[in-house]
């Protein structure tokens, strides 16, 4: 929590292009609080598989076209 | 030569206990003057607290929390510069008021509104273990500086009263301000972005 996270994800662009949802909408559709949709909109916060497939589902989409995994370069260095 | 000195002994316990009482009187009213002033401003907070919807629930009843332990602290200070210290621990009373944090946050949770998620209880859980595991290190370093200072070997006498009290109510203040604090600076981390 806090520092960006490995996963990144298109949530805003999503809400915009389903009618301009509010982050408030949003968070009562998944049943979290608005702020977990700002930290997730920013980065800060990793959510778990179930509201990732919640959030998945309310844009009608797979869950990968929400989250994407984009290892930074500390991350690839582990890896390797 | 007997009565003259008992005369002045019976006019000496009367300036004492005269003394007492005034000192009592004197405490009261500063006590009950600080009292009244804190609950007026911990109220005041709290209402503002529940009508603050713009902030997560948790985040709110931390600020509740960190703002009775600062006013208790402040109170303290101010009646142990008055009085003596042993006195000026009755401004823990106020203490209490954190049984009103239950308040922040029921509004909504009554209108079917989430109020704590699951980035919440993980917050929530690290500030806990925080507030728990500096009380653990404050206690060990207590323990250790006491070692140091005294030796292995020293007896030494301490009122069961002072020690539990502080024990108890220092580290009540301890692990409630950390865990405040580390949920203020969570929440105060994550909070970028803030659009609609």
């Amino acid at each position: 929590m806090g520092k960006q996270t490995e996963v990144q994800n298109r949530i805003r662009c999503l809400r915009f292009h389903t009618d301009e949802m509010t982050q408030q909408e949003l968070a009562d559709r998944v049943r979290v609080t608005r702020q977990t949709i700002i930290a997730l909109e920013a980065g800060a916060y990793l959510p778990s598989l179930l509201l990732a497939f919640r959030i998945a589902g309310v844009f009608g989409v797979k869950v990968e076209d929400v989250f994407q995994y984009a290892p930074t370069i500390d991350a690839q260095a582990d890896e390797a | 030569m007997t009565s003259a000195h008992s005369a002045g002994l019976s006019t000496s316990l009367l300036l004492a206990s005269v003394q007492l009482e005034l000192l009592a009187i004197a405490f009261w009213t500063v006590f009950g003057c600080l009292v009244i002033c804190s609950s007026v401003v911990i109220f005041v907070y709290l209402r503002r607290m529940i009508a603050n919807r713009s902030l997560s629930v948790l985040e709110r009843q931390a600020r509740f929390r960190l703002l009775v332990c600062i006013v208790t602290l402040m109170d303290c200070i101010l009646m142990s510069g008055i009085f003596c210290w042993q006195l000026s621990l009755a401004s823990f009373c106020l203490l209490g008021f954190w049984g009103l944090t239950f308040r922040i946050g029921r509004a909504e949770q009554r209108h079917g509104k989430v109020i704590i998620d699951e980035r919440d209880r993980e917050i929530n859980r690290v500030a806990s273990t925080a507030g728990f595991a500096s009380f653990w290190v404050c206690l060990v370093a207590v323990w250790g500086v006491a070692l140091a200072f005294f030796g292995a070997n020293a007896d030494v006498k301490m009122s069961i009263g002072v020690m539990g009290f502080f024990l108890l109510v220092g580290g009540m203040v301890l692990v409630q301000t950390i865990s405040a604090l580390v949920t203020l600076t969570m929440y105060w981390r994550d909070a970028r972005g803030e659009t609609n």
